[in-house]
C-alpha cells in the first residue's frame, strides 16, 4: 500500500494514453470569449480571408523595390501555405471580358439629354486638349461624351504604402486561429524576408505567433520560480520528501481523472479552462497540509474531520452552481475542478493514512496580535466595498489582457492607416438566395451610398431590368449621328464609328465570378457577402447586416460574460451564507470575514490600481474557493494553532503555485496573481488578528 | 569628405539625364506632334523638361505627378491622367535604358539586327501594345511605343 499513489497514477496515465487521440484540447482563445453568434459570424468572415492577409513592404519607390519584392513574391509562392501573392492591380482574363461585355449595365448611366450644340463643344474640348496637353491620354472613343462612368479605380498600377515603400500582398491557406499551423508560416516567411533589407511585414496573427512565444517565456521563468518556492516549502521548511511526491502524485492523478471525465461530456476541453481547473485543484493540497498538522495520517483508516468535509462540500457546492452556467469555458471549468477536487479530497482521506508520513517538527512561535471583533472586518469588508462600487470600472477591451507587442502594434496602426487609409467599416449582408442578397445590397446601397461590395460586379434582376430599361429609353441613335456630324466638322477621322455600339441588343445575364474582388459563399443554405462603407456611417445591425468588429464584438460579449458571472457569484455566495449559517448559526461573522474581507480587500486594491477584467474575475472564484474553506477550518477546528499552522502552509504553497503568477509581465497572468496574492495576504491578516 | 565622396558616388549610381525629341502621332486627327526636352531620372524622382514648342515640366515622384508650366502654376495629375502618366513615365524610364530592355517582368523580347521588338503583358498590354528600340553599341538611341488605339510615340535620344 506505500506505492498506492504511485499504482492509481500510472493506472490513471495509461488510461490517459490510450484514450488521449479521443481527448480534444481547444486553443481557439477567441472561442471562449465570443458568443456563439459572433462565433458564426467571425467564421463567415474568415472565409472571405481578410484575417489571412500578410503585408510585406520594401523601403523605396524604386526598381531596386520592385525586383526585392517580385523576387520575394517568387520564393512565397513556392510554400505551400500561401495562395496568392500580388504586388499590382491585376484583372483577370475572365473578368475583363465580364466587364467588357456588362460595361454600360455596370457604370453609372447620365442620362441627361444632349443636343447637337452640346456634343460639338463637348468634342471641340478634346480636340483642343489634344493639342495642347503635355501629358499622353487615349481618348475613349467608346464613350467619348462622357456619359458612363465606373467605380474610381486605384491610379495606381503598385500597392503603395504611403511614405513607405512598394507592398506585396499574400495571402495563407493555415489556419491563422491555430497558434501551432500560424507559426510555421510565420517562420518561413521571417526566414525568406531575412535576405532582404528595410522590409516590415504584418499579418493579423503575428500577434497569436509572437504574443504566444514572449507568454511561454514568461510562464516559463514564473514557473522556475514556483518549482524553487514549492522545493524551498516541502525540502527545507517541511523536509518531508515523501509528502511531497505523494502530493504531486494525487494531484495529477485527480487532474487526470478531471481530464478523462470532462472529456466524455465535451467535444473538447478548452485549454483555458485546463489551466484554470488545474490551478484550482491545487487547492486540494489545503485538506492535505489540515490532515497532516493534525496528525491524522497516523489514525490509519479514512479521515473524516468534519471541518474539511464542510468546506470541501461547500467549495464543491459552488462548483455544481457555476456547473449550470451557460458560458461554455466557465461550464467546463465547473465540472472539471469539481471532479478534480472530488478525487484529491478522497485521494487525501484515504491513500495517506498507508505512507508512515513521519511527524512534523516544526516549532511555532506565537504571534501575539491585537484581536479584532469580525463584525468590525465585516464593516470594513463593507466601507471597502462602497468605495469599490463607486469607482471600481470593467475593462471589458480584451486587447489589454494580452502582451503589449508594441512592435506589431505599430506596424498595424502603420499598414491601418497608410495602407489601408483607416476608412472602411466591414459588415457581412446574408439572405436565403443569391436574388435576394443582391436585392439587400442595393437596399443598402440607398442607406449607405458610397459601400463598396458585390453590387458594383453584379445586380439583383430587378435593378438590372431598370437599368436596362433606362438605357432603352435614351436615344444614342441620335446622339451617334451628332456625334459623327460634329467629329468631321471639329476635325477627327472616324474614330467614333464604334462609339455606344451594342447599347441597343444588351441584356441581362449577369452572373456571379469566382474571380470578382468581392465574394459571394454560401453555408446551410444561406448566403454571405462582405461589403465595406465609410466609418463616417452608424450602421445599424439587423437579422441581414452584421458590422464586422472583432474588438467590438468582444467587448460586448465580454460585457455579457461579466454580467452572467456576477449573477452565479451572487448565487454562489448566497449558497455559501446558508451552508455558514447551517454550520455557524449565530456565530457566522466568523467564517463569513474569510470569505467576505479576502473578495473585498481585492476589490478595493483592484479599484486602486486600475479597471477590474475578467480575468480578475476568473481569479476571485478560485478565491472564494481557498477562502470558504478556511473560515470553516478556522471555526470548526479543535485546535487552532494546528490549524493556522496548516492554512500558513497551505497559503504558502498556492502563493508558490499560482501568487507568483504576479511577477508576470503579460496583464492577463499578472491580473490572477494579484487577485491571489493580496487574497492570500488578507486570509494571513485575517489569521492573527480575528478572535 | 569620404563621406561626402560616398554620397556622390550613390546619387550617380542612380541619377541619368538625356535629352531627347518626341513624335507623338495621334490617329484621331491623323497628326503627328514634335516636342523637344531633357529626361532626368533620380532614384525616387523623375523629371522630363519640354523646351520646344513651349515649357512644360512633368514631375514624378513616389506619390505624385505634376505639371508646371511657362506661368509657374503647378498643378498635380489624378485619376486616369495619372495613372496613364505614371506607367508613360516609368516605360519611358525603362526603354532609354539598354540593360533593362534585355529582360523586363513587362514585356516579351525579340531582337532582329539593331531593333529590340518588345510585345508588353499583362495589364500594360491595355495601355501599350508594343514597342520597338533601337539599339547602337549597348545604348538606346531610340524607341517607339505603339498604342492600343493607332497612336505612336516615339523618343530619339540627342
Amino acid at each position: 500500500m506505500k506505492y498506492i499513489n504511485l499504482f492509481i497514477f500510472i493506472s490513471l496515465l495509461t488510461i490517459y494514453l490510450f484514450f488521449s487521440s479521443n481527448i480534444k484540447f481547444s486553443t481557439n482563445f477567441l472561442d471562449i470569449f465570443l458568443s456563439n453568434n459572433s462565433i458564426k459570424l467571425f467564421d463567415i468572415a474568415k472565409k472571405f480571408g481578410l484575417s489571412n492577409e500578410i503585408l510585406i513592404a520594401k523601403k523605396g519607390f524604386n526598381k531596386k523595390s520592385l525586383d526585392d519584392l517580385y523576387e520575394i513574391s517568387n520564393k512565397l509562392e513556392e510554400l505551400p501555405e500561401i495562395s496568392e501573392l500580388a504586388i499590382s492591380f491585376n484583372v483577370s482574363k475572365n473578368m475583363k471580358e465580364y466587364l467588357k461585355k456588362n460595361y454600360y449595365l455596370l457604370a453609372e448611366f447620365d442620362d441627361k439629354k444632349l443636343s447637337k450644340k452640346d456634343i460639338l463643344h463637348k468634342l471641340k474640348n478634346i480636340h483642343e486638349q489634344i493639342y495642347d496637353s503635355v501629358i499622353y491620354e487615349p481618348i475613349n472613343s467608346y464613350d467619348p461624351l462622357d456619359l458612363f462612368s465606373t467605380i474610381s479605380s486605384s491610379s495606381e498600377r503598385y500597392f503603395k504604402l504611403k511614405n513607405y515603400g512598394y507592398v506585396l500582398k499574400a495571402k495563407t491557406i493555415v489556419n491563422t486561429s491555430n497558434a501551432n499551423e500560424s507559426k510555421i508560416i510565420y517562420n518561413k516567411i521571417h526566414q525568406v524576408l531575412n535576405n532582404y533589407e528595410n522590409i516590415i511585414v504584418f499579418a493579423p496573427f503575428f500577434y497569436l505567433v509572437e504574443n504566444s512565444s514572449f507568454i511561454k517565456n514568461d510562464a516559463q521563468l514564473i514557473m522556475f520560480i514556483s518549482s524553487i518556492l514549492l522545493l524551498i516549502l516541502y525540502f527545507l521548511i517541511l523536509k518531508n520528501v515523501k509528502l511531497f511526491l505523494n502530493t504531486i502524485l494525487v494531484i495529477t492523478s485527480s487532474i487526470l481523472s478531471a481530464i478523462l471525465l470532462t472529456s466524455l461530456i465535451f467535444d473538447e476541453i478548452s485549454i483555458l479552462a485546463l489551466v484554470f481547473g488545474i490551478s484550482i485543484s491545487t487547492i486540494s493540497i489545503d485538506y492535505m497540509f489540515h490532515y497532516y498538522f493534525h496528525g491524522k495520517f497516523k489514525e490509519r483508516k479514512f479521515i473524516i474531520q468534519k471541518s474539511v468535509i464542510y468546506g470541501f462540500l461547500t467549495t464543491f457546492g459552488v462548483l455544481m452552481i457555476f456547473s449550470l452556467i451557460n458560458i461554455e469555458l466557465f461550464k467546463q471549468l465547473a465540472i472539471f475542478s469539481a471532479i478534480s477536487l472530488l478525487i484529491a479530497y478522497l485521494l487525501f482521506s484515504w491513500t495517506f493514512i498507508y505512507l508512515d508520513i513521519s511527524s512534523l517538527n516544526i516549532v511555532e512561535k506565537n504571534i501575539n496580535l491585537k484581536k479584532i471583533n469580525p463584525i468590525y472586518i465585516i464593516i470594513a469588508s463593507f466601507l471597502m466595498l462602497v468605495f469599490v462600487y463607486n469607482n471600481l470600472n470593467f475593462d471589458n477591451n480584451l486587447k489589454n489582457l494580452d502582451y503589449q507587442n508594441e512592435k506589431l502594434i505599430n506596424l498595424s496602426d502603420k499598414f491601418k492607416k497608410d495602407f489601408h487609409n483607416n476608412k472602411y467599416q466591414s459588415f457581412i449582408i446574408s439572405a436565403k438566395s443569391k436574388e435576394k442578397l443582391l436585392q439587400k445590397y442595393e437596399e443598402y446601397e440607398l442607406l449607405y451610398p458610397e459601400v463598396l461590395g458585390i453590387g458594383k460586379y453584379l445586380y439583383s434582376s430587378k435593378k438590372c431590368n431598370e437599368k436596362l430599361e433606362k438605357l432603352r429609353t435614351y436615344d444614342f441613335n441620335e446622339i451617334k449621328n451628332y456625334i459623327n456630324d460634329s467629329a468631321k466638322e471639329v476635325g477627327f477621322n472616324d474614330i467614333f464609328k464604334n462609339a455606344y455600339v451594342g447599347i441597343e441588343e444588351l441584356k441581362c445575364n449577369m452572373s456571379y465570378q469566382k474571380d470578382m474582388k468581392f465574394k459571394i459563399i454560401e453555408e446551410d443554405n444561406i448566403y454571405y457577402t462582405m461589403a465595406f462603407t465609410d466609418k463616417k456611417y452608424n450602421i445599424k445591425n439587423t437579422k441581414n447586416l452584421q458590422t464586422i468588429d472583432l474588438g467590438k464584438s468582444l467587448s460586448k460579449d465580454t460585457e455579457s460574460m461579466k454580467n452572467t458571472l456576477i449573477e452565479y457569484i451572487l448565487v454562489s455566495t448566497v449558497f455559501i451564507i446558508l451552508i455558514l449559517f447551517i454550520i455557524a448559526k449565530s456565530n457566522i461573522l466568523y467564517p463569513l470575514s474569510y470569505m467576505i474581507f479576502p473578495i473585498s480587500t481585492v476589490l478595493f486594491v483592484i479599484s486602486l490600481l486600475g479597471d477590474i477584467n475578467i480575468m480578475h474575475m476568473f481569479a476571485l472564484v478560485i478565491l472564494l474557493a481557498i477562502g470558504i474553506d478556511y473560515g470553516i477550518y478556522m471555526y470548526k477546528t479543535s485546535n487552532k494553532e494546528k490549524t493556522k499552522l496548516a492554512i500558513r502552509y497551505a497559503l504558502i504553497s498556492t502563493f508558490s503555485g499560482f501568487g507568483v503568477l504576479v511577477f508576470s509581465s503579460t496583464v492577463a497572468l499578472h491580473s490572477i496573481g494579484l487577485v491571489i496574492t493580496v487574497g492570500i495576504i488578507s486570509i494571513f491578516f485575517l489569521l492573527y488578528t480575528s478572535l | 569628405m569620404r563621406y561626402f565622396i560616398i554620397l556622390l558616388i550613390h546619387l550617380s549610381l542612380f541619377a541619368q539625364s538625356y535629352d531627347f525629341e518626341e513624335l507623338k502621332f495621334i490617329s484621331a486627327v491623323s497628326t503627328e506632334f514634335k516636342k523637344s526636352g531633357n529626361i532626368s531620372i533620380e532614384e525616387n524622382k523623375t523629371v522630363i523638361t519640354y523646351n520646344k514648342p513651349s515649357f512644360k515640366q512633368i514631375v514624378k515622384d513616389s506619390e505624385n505627378v505634376s505639371i508646371e508650366g511657362s506661368s509657374g502654376k503647378i498643378y498635380k495629375l489624378k485619376g486616369k491622367a495619372k495613372y496613364f502618366t505614371q506607367q508613360f513615365i516609368d516605360i519611358m524610364t525603362r526603354l532609354g535604358d539598354f540593360n533593362e530592355i534585355k529582360s523586363n517582368r513587362d514585356f516579351d523580347v525579340k531582337k532582329e539586327k539593331s531593333v529590340y521588338y518588345l510585345t508588353f503583358l499583362e495589364e500594360i498590354s491595355s495601355q501599350i501594345k508594343s514597342a520597338e528600340v533601337r539599339i547602337e553599341s549597348s545604348k538606346v538611341l531610340s524607341f517607339k511605343m505603339f498604342l492600343p488605339n493607332e497612336d505612336t510615340i516615339e523618343i530619339i535620344k540627342k
